[in-house]
């Protein structure tokens, strides 16, 4: 086995390890801080005092929309190829409109079955 | 990838060979479309629509049993049509058929959506059968995830009980991990063989195939046996094989008693299915080093099944532990498979008894069983024999056939098992799988003794009194299903022909 084949990971490895420990290092070397000054080592945020935990609580809605959306942006991945392969496809006589058909079918059922579940809906 | 290429891949897809799987996942749509469709009021009979779907799909495939080429590949090489896959098929749609009628006895009692549960046992009886068949690493991983994904919501279903959820949650997390394995074993043989062109077309090492035209030729191929142990691995956990048992007990003891044995069945099948499949097709060069390993985690696994269920009183835990004990002694059938070819009929003789005898003691389990069914002790069996006689008798029959008692089909399955070793000259295996026979019939009996043979207590300071009401009995479907069980596990151990004529080579 060739070992140069994997030269670009190793040097993708070190670039990555290089440029974020020199940004590391530079902001250390060059920052300023203030000794002693907690307050003037807060992240700035337009003058207020920050204030309140990072890591609050989202409501379990929005993970269900996101879920939604990725079921549908993986639709169009399968989509966009196809549109590209349809007119060879059929071409050579091989089946490609009734398995994308069932494909969306299968989807649309889903989705009815989601508004029909009340997954949609934001008040309730 | 050339058209003409595409056309030949493209050429391969029969639709209709993959008949059951998909009239299953359409019928696991139907389900949910039911349930959108019909009135409140009817969605008890949706149920019925799960099993009507299971059975008449079974009986489809057990007409069409011998209608298929015997190693066809289609899909472009995913998926291998073959005997032991169209006996998995049958295997799976029984088990599936069967845990349907436990959930129907079972979920009522718990306030939990219903229809969901079987359109997830359709789904996962789908993806277990296309698993049996898998003839390339991405397809045999798709399948697994699929059954593993629908297990993780299957045992965590009563989401309003504690013990479900923290059940579903150690499924979860060490299910991650075994699927890592898995992967990470994929990948290593991915790696190792790299793409081989044959003929103008590019074969990875995806391909099971491929992978054992590479093995054959490089038999001492670190990355590969490496990557092989790895996917074994992530197969032994399935089974609950010995260093990846840990899980079974707690996971056992909180599902739902359809989702305990469904797990205990067709879980554990699954496993053994592919287990067979790789080590007869992929792995099949590497017997050199499987065959020790396998020898050393069956021995290991038959001895942490027994010891540790000896002291068990949740019967949950118990069947699990013991379930442990009988992944042990398959994995003996699998050793064995190497030199004796008519082994692996044998494993799944002893799959097949497996099912009937387990099927009948969950069926009593889940008759016994109040609303928290995680919570069953020995003791709740212990007025079963005189106020429900048919409930002690399917579960002393089953239990018995579990142990292996002569006249029951249990006894012939762990005989043509120890007898395949033998013949394979596993005499030190033999010797362990015996003991751990003899420590397994102190438990069994255990539990026979408490439902049959009453004995007096004295009342525990600060509990309530053990007499605990059974619920109602079985109605005519509930008698109906668990005396065929019975009637099978009697039959199959005078007469053994129509299943060994079936499974095992003349």
């Amino acid at each position: 086995m060739s070992y140069a084949a994997y030269l670009p990971f190793l040097v993708q490895i070190v670039l990555a390890a290089g440029i974020t420990g020199g940004v590391i290092l530079a902001s250390q070397l060059l920052g300023q801080r203030a000794l002693g000054s907690k307050i003037k080592d807060a992240a700035y945020e337009c003058g207020i005092l920050s204030d309140g935990s990072t890591h609050t609580r989202f409501s379990v809605k929005f993970y269900v929309t996101a879920m939604l959306f990725i079921l549908f942006d993986i639709e169009v991945v399968f989509l966009i190829p196809w549109t590209f392969v349809y007119r060879d496809f059929l071409a050579q006589n091989i089946a490609i409109l009734s398995p994308m058909l069932f494909f969306l079918f299968v989807l649309v059922l889903g989705l009815f079955y989601e508004v029909k579940k009340g997954a949609l809906e934001w008040e309730k | 990838m050339s058209t003409e290429l595409l056309k030949a891949v493209a050429a391969s897809n029969e639709w209709w060979a993959l008949g059951p799987e998909i009239i299953l996942a359409c019928a696991a749509l139907g389900l949910l479309v039911l349930e959108l469709v019909t009135p409140k009021a009817q969605h008890r009979f949706i149920p019925h629509a799960a099993g009507m779907a299971l059975a008449v799909v079974l009986a489809g495939v057990a007409l069409n049993f011998g209608k298929i080429w015997d190693g066809e590949e289609l899909f472009g090489g995913l998926i291998r049509l073959s005997m032991p896959g169209q006996v998995a098929r049958v295997f799976f749609l029984l088990s599936s058929l069967l845990v349907c009628f436990l959930a129907t006895v079972c979920l009522p009692r718990a306030r939990v959506p219903r229809v969901e549960f079987y359109h997830l046992l359709l789904v996962v009886t789908a993806a277990l059968m296309l698993l049996a068949q898998s003839n390339h690493f991405v397809m045999f991983f798709v399948a697994l995830e699929t059954v593993t994904i629908g297990f993780y919501i299957l045992v965590s279903y009563y989401r309003e009980r504690a013990s479900s959820l923290e059940a579903g949650l150690k499924y979860l997390v060490l299910g991650a991990l075994s699927s890592a394995i898995l992967l990470f074993g994929i990948v290593l043989l991915y790696g190792a063989v790299g793409r081989v062109e044959a003929g103008g077309v590019v074969h990875t090492g995806f391909e099971f195939g491929t992978v054992l035209t590479f093995l054959r030729e490089n038999p001492g191929n670190f990355l590969a046996t490496a990557g092989a142990l790895l996917v074994i691995g992530g197969v032994a956990f399935k089974i609950g094989a010995f260093p990846f048992q840990i899980w079974v007990p707690d996971v056992y003891q909180g599902a739902p008693t359809p989702v305990t044995a469904f797990l205990a069945v067709s879980s554990k099948a699954a496993g053994f299915a592919v287990l067979l499949l790789l080590v007869h097709g992929a792995f099949a060069p590497l017997a050199g080093v499987l065959v020790p390993v396998l020898s050393l985690l069956a021995a290991a696994t038959i001895i942490f099944g027994n010891l540790s269920a000896l002291t068990q009183r949740n019967t949950k835990r118990l069947m699990g532990l013991s379930g442990v004990a009988h992944a042990g002694y398959l994995l003996i059938g699998v050793v064995a498979s190497f030199t004796v070819p008519w082994a692996a009929g044998a494993v799944w003789f002893y799959l097949f008894t497996y099912l009937l005898a387990s099927m009948a003691v969950f069926g009593v389990m889940a008759y016994v069983a109040g609303p928290d069914d995680s919570g069953e002790e020995l003791d709740h069996y212990a007025r079963l024999a005189r106020e429900r006689p048919f409930l002690g008798a399917v579960l002393a029959v089953g239990v018995g056939s579990l142990a292996g008692i002569p006249p029951l089909a249990g006894f012939m399955g762990k005989l043509l098992l120890f007898v395949a070793a033998f013949h394979a000259q596993l005499y030190g295996l033999l010797a362990v799988a015996v003991v751990g026979v003899v420590i397994s019939i102190f438990y069994y009996f255990g539990w026979i003794k408490a439902a049959w043979f009453e004995i007096w207590t004295p009342p525990a300071a600060g509990t309530d009194s053990p007499a605990r009401p059974l619920p109602a009995g079985p109605k005519w479907v509930g008698v109906a299903a668990l005396a065929l069980l019975t009637f099978a596990t009697v039959l199959l151990g005078f007469f053994q022909a129509p299943l060994s004529g079936w499974l095992l080579p003349r």
